[in-house]
């Protein structure tokens, strides 16, 4: 082996016992100067929302008083068949 | 990620900027991180393709070796060689950039980040047998760069 391939050996073998280099500290400082604040987030509008509140509200509004609709008409109509039955009740006992 | 841009670029301030925008883009990105890897492999591969970059854009590599031995400053010392391996060491980052792409990053990723085999195929995602081949030809290349710039008078460095 000439002096070359010795000395290109030698060379290849120049990074046995790297170590890793770091940066200067103040890269860090850098970056994060960099990155922005916070990310960015989808805020609603204060004035949405409200439109969305009342639209709620009405659906609500309307929920009870279809319910409270058929509850009495539930009634009524439990009246009446209690009447019918007795009228019917009245005929057939005679 | 500074070394690893620090090992393609041979320049402090490069190395510097590449590890900023490699930040930002991990920090910007992180949620399309789909997680098919490791992190870590998901930043190296950003790390090396935007060292990869930045050196096109420098556009200086040399064709030929006589080009070499004007282009190039042998004066490239990494802040983590060993004292007793420095002046070689020099030579050797000289020759690392006339590597092709390929061959560079196993190089790199192997000798100067010191990283296991398996991590440098997963990062290159291609396979370990191949890793070791193109390991193989780099240093092959190498070797006959450097026998091309041997230093005449210098006997033995």
């Amino acid at each position: 082996m000439d002096n070359k391939e010795q000395w290109a050996g030698d060379v290849l073998n120049s990074l046995s016992g790297i170590e890793k280099a770091t940066p200067n500290i103040d890269l860090f400082a850098k970056i994060t100067a960099q990155l922005p604040q916070e990310k960015m987030v989808n805020i609603i509008p204060l004035q949405r929302l409200s439109w969305v509140a009342v639209a709620a509200s009405i659906i609500i509004a309307a929920n009870i008083y279809v319910f409270s609709n058929k509850i009495k008409s539930t009634e009524t109509i439990a009246s009446v068949k209690t009447e019918l039955i007795k009228d019917y009740s009245l005929y057939t006992k005679y | 990620m500074y070394n690893t841009a620090l090992g393609y670029l041979q320049n402090v301030e490069e190395s510097e900027e590449i590890t900023q925008d490699v930040f930002l883009t991990v920090f910007n990105k992180a949620c399309s991180f789909k997680g098919n890897s490791k992190v870590s492999t998901w930043i190296y591969r950003i790390t090396i393709n935007k060292s990869l970059n930045q050196l096109e854009k420098r556009n200086r590599r040399p064709t030929s070796d006589r080009e070499l031995k004007e282009h190039y400053k042998i004066d490239f010392e990494h802040p983590g060689v060993l004292l007793e391996h420095k002046e070689k060491s020099k030579y050797l980052f000289a020759v690392i950039d006339t590597l092709a792409e390929k061959q560079k990053t196993a190089f790199i990723l192997s000798y100067v980040e010191n990283l296991p085999r398996q991590e440098v195929a997963d990062i290159m995602n291609t396979s370990l047998k191949s890793v070791e081949s193109l390991l193989q030809r780099a240093k092959s290349n190498l070797k006959k760069k450097l026998i091309s710039i041997y230093p005449e008078g210098n006997k033995k460095k």
